[in-house]
């Protein structure tokens, strides 16, 4: 895929997270027949006293509730200012239209505090 | 008319952003055309093919650590880099305007230069990877 138009999910770039959240979920569209799925974090500065760790992904879901989403993008980068894109996706549900950013802070006892971390996940459906 | 003043542009490249140093950005998105006529034909037809992007710019060099001119130079030829580009500010959820584009590239351009007296620029080239879904 050359080029994939994207929503942005989460704008992280401006006010760091630093609890474990979901973003607003969007009705962005399910996916048809022939398209994929994409997704893009950009993960620009890590304040982190600890080896805590920063997990985003994308769900999906059939409505607003998010009450039985999937997981459709999970992404590696954790501690390091990187960027990555996301295993592309085919053969969705064409029930899920519904979309949000997922990120969670580890919770181990020795490191469940401080950290925050800027940057953007963004998607795409092509 | 929904125009778009063009001032809000932001641009991410993998960990950075580099918003504050570029001051011309391009999307170039474009399929082949591959000639498909046959004899008995009095048009040329034609049939798309395979899909191109590339993304070019230009900004004012800055050389410390982790400023656009260090980092860009330092990821030549460097495979799937992930660029974002929002062309007219980003917005989350949106579907119109503070959309976006985004794509796996390779920087295969960068240079450096200027006439005297100018502040010194680079330009950048990026070309997709194509990446298979």
């Amino acid at each position: 895929m050359a080029l994939v138009r994207t929503t942005a999910l989460k704008d992280f770039t401006v006010n760091a997270l630093s609890t474990t959240d979901v973003s607003t979920g969007y009705q962005l569209g399910a996916l048809t027949t022939g398209q994929s799925f994409f997704a893009a974090l950009h993960l620009t500065q890590q304040y982190c006293t600890t080896d805590r760790t920063f997990v985003g992904t994308v769900e999906s879901a059939t409505a607003s509730a998010f009450g039985a989403a999937a997981t459709r993008a999970t992404f590696t980068k954790s501690t390091l200012v990187a960027g990555e894109w996301a295993t592309p996706v085919t053969g969705l549900s064409t029930e899920h239209s519904w979309w949000r950013a997922k990120w969670t802070l580890s919770t181990a006892a020795s490191n469940s505090t401080g950290g925050a971390w800027k940057g953007l996940i963004g998607m795409g459906i092509r | 008319m929904a125009t778009v003043l063009y001032r809000n542009a932001r641009v991410l490249v993998d960990g950075y952003e580099f918003t504050s140093s570029f001051t011309e950005l391009a999307v170039e998105y474009s399929a082949e055309l591959l000639d498909n006529t046959v004899f008995g034909a009095d048009t040329r037809t034609r049939k798309g093919g395979l899909f191109n992007a590339k993304v070019s710019g230009k900004g004012f060099a800055e050389f410390a650590a982790n400023l656009a001119a260090y980092v860009l130079w330092g990821n030549v030829g460097t495979d799937d880099v992930v660029f974002s580009l929002y062309p007219d500010g980003i917005t989350e959820g949106a579907t119109g305007s503070g959309t976006g584009y985004a794509m796996k590239g390779t920087i295969d351009k960068f240079d450096l230069g200027g006439k005297v007296g100018q502040l010194l620029e680079f330009t950048l080239s990026v070309a997709s990877r194509g990446i298979a879904a």
